[in-house]
């Protein structure tokens, strides 16, 4: 199906402070702290930079700083370029300039919102066979949906077939997306939060259950309580200790004193998720019980 | 005449086909066990040559394939193509597509390095 077609379906990415909606088609090809590459099975389709800059760099500077960096890594010519109307229209709280390279084949726009002080860099790519009224509308769709900070202190993550909701305040501190395992862990002032995904979990869970598969996990908590709540998913929790002696201990050997711990398996989805947490302060629990609601994946 | 370009959709496109002199051997536990014959280096071939002119020159090597390389190797019928494998053994385990291509394509190249399978263009 068309991916211009209005039955193609969309779904969303989110990833470390942007997000917006694109064809379903469009997978995640290269992935970077503030960079995405999408593309089809078979052609590159777009790519996207972002980042906070200085409030004192203009508009018209970063534009002419990128303009010259493409210049210089692909030693093409860029053109400055009028994005159509349905481009601008449809990033109304941003100021947007466009350019131009390979003979007109690939459009970028340069994205600055006022409020974030964040700075878009995105760069599609035209098919030269591809209908260009099919290629405004598919691209003016995505812009439309384009949010480059959260409203409301919470940070949605949606890659691949992973979706999470986190406190804006947690910051990516790293992340790994192999075949049957993912990984991302955030950090905030002395707490940590790691998000794990595997699959297929029938394969995984084969002749063992799902406290064998936790057992021989690195992380698996030595000493602390555990709390087999049913057969499909376990928690634990170490019983948080805050005497001055204790934290003094934890500061010198720089440990974490309160843990948390859930894995669960999605037999819907044939899939083990899991959530970690670490903190040196005593945590708050509908924290991290919010995290585990927010946190699944997709079903294919 | 210039050559076509072999691109990664051409490359998805091709049919793995298992080596006829790959033997098979389904284990209990589900997995198979394959042998498979592994040529000598012309270097080494010639030292041996030299030293036993009746030598075999060819030797049988095994490989344990995991219960999901099982799987693919049962979707390796010599009709399906990379794509085709792909979005079965997708659809068999419930994986994200992506996820399904890279662990396939990666066994097939892995399979391929060893001889034991071969891939055919669908249309040469």
């Amino acid at each position: 199906m068309d991916e211009t077609s209005d039955k193609a379906p969309w779904d969303e990415i989110a990833w470390n402070g942007i997000a917006f909606q694109k064809p379903s088609c469009w997978e995640i090809a290269t992935i970077g702290r503030n960079y995405l590459m999408l593309g089809t099975r078979r052609d590159p389709k777009m790519e996207i930079t972002w980042g906070s800059t200085s409030k004192s760099a203009s508009h018209h500077r970063r534009l002419k700083l990128l303009q010259s960096d493409i210049r210089r890594k692909h030693g093409l010519s860029v053109d400055v370029w009028n994005p159509p109307e349905s481009w601008l229209t449809a990033l109304p709280g941003h100021k947007v300039s466009g350019f131009s390279w390979l003979n007109e084949s690939g459009k970028a726009i340069i994205v600055s919102c006022p409020t974030c002080n964040r700075a878009s860099v995105f760069q599609f790519y035209q098919r030269r066979d591809e209908n260009p009224g099919n290629f405004h509308t598919i691209v003016s769709r995505l812009l439309s949906t384009f949010r480059d900070h959260s409203e409301n202190c919470r940070l949605k993550w949606a890659v691949f077939d992973i979706r999470a909701l986190l406190p804006a305040a947690f910051q990516i501190k790293s992340y790994q997306f192999n075949p049957g395992y993912m990984a991302m862990d955030f950090t905030t002032h002395g707490h940590i939060i790691g998000l794990y995904r595997w699959s297929p979990a029938s394969v995984l869970l084969a002749g063992r259950n799902l406290s064998d598969f936790a057992g021989s996990l690195p992380f698996y908590p030595v000493s602390t309580s555990e709390t087999l709540k049913d057969a499909e998913r376990m928690a634990w929790a170490s019983p948080p200790t805050f005497s001055p002696l204790a934290q003094i201990a934890a500061f010198l050997s720089a440990k974490f004193l309160h843990h948390r711990f859930l894995i669960r398996h999605d037999s819907g989805t044939n899939r083990i998720l899991a959530v970690r947490s670490e903190s040196r302060h005593l945590m708050d629990n509908n924290i991290f019980d919010q995290i585990v609601a927010g946190y699944e994946t997709k079903a294919i | 005449m210039k050559q076509k370009q072999f691109s990664r959709s051409d490359a998805l496109c091709c049919i793995p086909v298992r080596n006829s002199q790959v033997l098979e051997n389904r284990l209990d536990s589900g997995e198979i066990l394959l042998s498979y014959p592994e040529t000598l280096r012309p270097w080494f071939s010639s030292l041996i040559l030299r030293m036993n002119k009746k030598a075999e020159l060819r030797r049988m090597r095994k490989l344990q394939l995991d219960i999901l390389g099982t799987g693919v190797w049962d979707l390796i019928d010599g009709k399906s193509t990379i794509t085709e494998i792909i979005a079965s053994f997708a659809k068999l385990h419930l994986l994200y597509h992506k996820e399904a291509e890279i662990s396939v394509v990666q066994f097939l190249r892995e399979l391929g390095r060893r001889g034991i399978v071969g891939m055919k263009q669908l249309n040469g």
